[in-house]
């Protein structure tokens, strides 16, 4: 029998050590496939969300395009016109941003809490790969006929089955990165010296925690009826009902909450200046995610929306979001300014972020007056606004910590443009939609009103022309020699940047001791 | 001075504390399975509700929900909670037999659960192809998958206790395991509630 009543270290201290082969490191996609290291998983999610970005760029276009004249163009047949619709409002969030963001605090947050390692590796690395697999049946359940309203029976399964591989496995890599900031972080590292990054990715991956498990039951529930009961609650055509608040403001918002803490990060290291009211700013990071919280709105119920929580909620979320303007901007009356596209990144996240918040702000308030109750294309224009800030935030961020994640800096130059570009086209793209709403109330053809179509026709091609000049910028940094990248090219507060560029296997030679909330700003200013 | 020269240097730190990594994990996971089962159980009370307010029924006729082996259940995981707490405080006082027993009762207890709810199947008639037999269904088997993962969980602790891994104050796999077990008792007191006593 080979159990042991001693325990092991008492085992190990009398045992020889027996010889070992020498470990060989795997090499090329052995080590990519196979890796439990969070910095290549966390570039494997943002990878693969660029690509599926892509893709939602294009049917974004085309369908666009088609609602310009419905009987005019028609590019697509009204039922393929529906489903096209339906992915991209699916894609768009759980495919795109939130990987995009989740990629990013993978590589980052673990340097920035000073870690070895994410926690739970193999799990992290699992929920990459059940992510890629759930977005691809996802896709394939579109591509069979399937989705919600689909005509194929087993496409609408698969799509139930496949959005819900998607949900767990976000769900998964959440709580490898809360427990990563909770359990993981250097001695002196309190939760209220943690970088503002990693702050709003433990905000974000706990809110994502209490609300997509919401989803999750929604979909088991609609699978189940589907294949096995056939009754009212998972018709083809209630499907789109359920799952509706899921891809909606206010619920998208809490899948953009890292953007605060990338914007802050930008913010005081731009401004070089140590953040006044720092506990204000977490606070107001985490109050706006919690205001975001829309997982009550589950409920199909008609008049949920005339309800004092979401009255409330809708606008209590643009408070937090005016007081963090507020300690931002004081940053530059401390501090020295200095131009940089990662700043020019942030300020048009904050900004895009800022007029989708206002408009929700407005459409809850709107509710107070029974008459006048707001069309749908109000939150769909505010659902592309909130999305099109998690976009600009991630690309800013990436471009920020790019040393840290693609292991080269990105110019400055032309990437200036593309956040402003980026900035202009969601608020050209979403207002339209916002007005409309607001105004036509599923009426604007009878109105007159319906160019609005075409002006955010306009506003996706500058949005598309932004991320074209983004990614430009980045493309020439990666045929760059990786030699002589610099440690910390921005003289960083935080300390990821006392890691090297890329990061090491491990990240850290010995685990730093913090004493504040800025450790190398400290280091720097005793040194000077 | 460049950038890359002007990068400082920190100190290194002591060596940390064994950070309780698996039990905040399983915590915020076990968080995550009682959202899932939130969730279920709001949208199975508000088909309720509207079905009772429209039809007046909720279960299709024919069909009878017993609420003596969902009691039977609810009691013997109160017992297997006690047999839980049981394990991890033998694990404190180092009484690996005794930690061995009441992980091997807990697992019993669970499978005995188990047994009982087939058998409430067996006796329910109810039929999955209705709106109540579908969600009545889907939660209570949501449910068993949640106590066989428990189960699973703890049977790896047992293993994990037998290899030495844990003794005294450091029996952090096992304390993750019993708060993973403890919510999959309060999920059923909710389901026993919900479901089989308010029908």
């Amino acid at each position: 029998m080979a159990v042991t009543e001693t325990p092991p270290a008492a085992v190990d201290a009398v045992a020889e050590p027996a010889p070992r082969e020498p470990h060989i490191e795997p090499r090329g996609l052995a080590a990519v496939l196979g890796s439990g290291d969070h910095k290549v998983i966390g570039r494997l999610y943002m990878g693969f969300a660029v690509a599926f970005g892509l893709g939602v760029a294009v049917i974004g276009v085309l369908t666009d395009l088609e609602r310009l004249n419905t009987k005019t163009i028609s590019i697509l047949s009204v039922d393929t016109y529906a489903q096209v619709l339906s992915l991209h409002d699916v894609a768009f969030p759980y495919l795109v941003v939130a990987p995009l963001l989740l990629g990013l605090a993978f590589v980052i947050v673990p340097l920035q809490v000073g870690s070895a390692a994410i926690a739970f590796p193999r799990a992290a690395a699992a929920s990459f790969w059940a992510w890629l697999m759930g977005s691809g049946l996802l896709i394939t359940s579109y591509a069979m006929n399937g989705g919600p309203g689909g005509g194929r029976s087993s496409g609408v399964d698969l799509f139930a089955v496949s959005l819900g591989l998607v949900v767990a496995s976000l769900m998964l890599a959440a709580v490898c990165l809360a427990t990563t900031v909770l359990a993981l972080r250097a001695p002196g590292l309190s939760l209220s010296r943690v970088p503002a990054f990693a702050w709003s990715s433990l905000v974000a991956a706990s809110l994502w925690l209490v609300s997509l498990p919401v989803l999750l039951a929604t979909l088991i529930f609609v699978y189940v009826d589907h294949t096995h009961a056939s009754t009212s609650y998972g018709q083809n055509g209630a499907i789109a009902s359920r799952i509706g608040w899921a891809i909606s403001h206010p619920h998208v918002a809490i899948l953009v909450v890292p953007v605060l803490g990338i914007v802050g990060e930008i913010m005081v290291v731009t401004a070089r200046v140590r953040q006044a009211q720092r506990g204000v700013v977490l606070g107001a990071i985490a109050a706006y995610g919690i205001f975001s919280y829309g997982a009550f709105l589950q409920t199909d119920a008609a008049g949920i929306t005339r309800e004092p929580l979401f009255i409330g909620l809708s606008v209590l979320a643009l408070l937090p979001l005016l007081v963090l303007l507020l300690l931002w901007a004081d940053l530059f009356r401390r501090g020295t300014f200095r131009l940089t596209a990662p700043f020019v990144y942030a300020v048009s996240a904050l900004l895009t972020l800022v007029v989708a918040v206002l408009a929700g702000a407005v459409n809850g308030a709107a509710n107070l007056v029974h008459s006048a109750k707001f069309g749908p294309a109000v939150t769909v224009g505010i659902t592309h606004m909130v999305l099109f800030a998690g976009l600009i935030g991630a690309l800013g961020g990436l471009h920020w910590w790019a040393t840290k994640v693609v292991g080269r800096p990105l110019a400055n130059g032309p990437a200036m443009l593309a956040p402003v570009l980026m900035l202009v086209g969601a608020v050209v793209y979403g207002v339209p939609d916002v007005v409309s709403g607001m105004v036509g109330k599923g009426t604007e053809k009878a109105l007159g009103i319906e160019g609005l179509n075409a002006v955010a026709l306009v506003g996706i091609v500058i949005v598309l022309l932004g991320i074209g000049l983004a990614f430009a910028s980045v493309l020439p940094a990666l045929r760059r020699s990786a030699d002589d990248v610099p440690t910390d090219p921005w003289e960083g507060h935080t300390l990821e940047w006392a890691t090297a560029s890329p990061p090491a296997p491990g990240n850290f030679d010995q685990v730093p001791e913090v004493t504040s909330a800025e450790p190398l700003l400290d280091q720097r200013e005793e040194q000077s | 001075m460049t950038a890359a020269q002007a990068s400082v240097t920190l100190p290194p730190a002591a060596k940390p504390a064994r950070p309780r990594v698996l039990l905040v994990g399983t915590s915020l996971a076990t968080a995550s399975t009682v959202m899932v089962f939130a969730g279920l159980i709001g949208i199975y009370l508000r088909e309720r509700s509207l079905a009772l307010a429209g039809s007046g029924t909720w279960l299709p006729k024919g069909t009878h929900i017993p609420l003596t082996p969902g009691t039977i259940s609810l009691f013997t995981f109160v017992l297997s909670g006690v047999t839980m707490w049981w394990a991890v405080d033998a694990v404190g006082r180092n009484d690996r037999p005794g930690a061995y027993f009441a992980l091997a009762l807990t697992i019993m207890f669970g499978l005995c659960v188990v047994n009982a709810t087939t058998f409430l199947y067996s006796q329910s008639k109810l039929s999955v192809s209705t709106t109540a037999g579908m969600m009545i269904f889907t939660i209570t088997g949501a449910h068993l998958a949640m106590l066989i993962a428990a189960m699973v969980f703890n049977a790896v602790m047992v293993f994990r206790t037998l290899g030495g891994e844990y003794q005294g104050r450091d029996r952090e796999g096992l304390v993750a395991a019993a708060v993973f077990w403890y919510a999959t008792i309060a999920m059923y007191a909710v389901i026993w509630f919900a479901i089989y006593v308010t029908k």
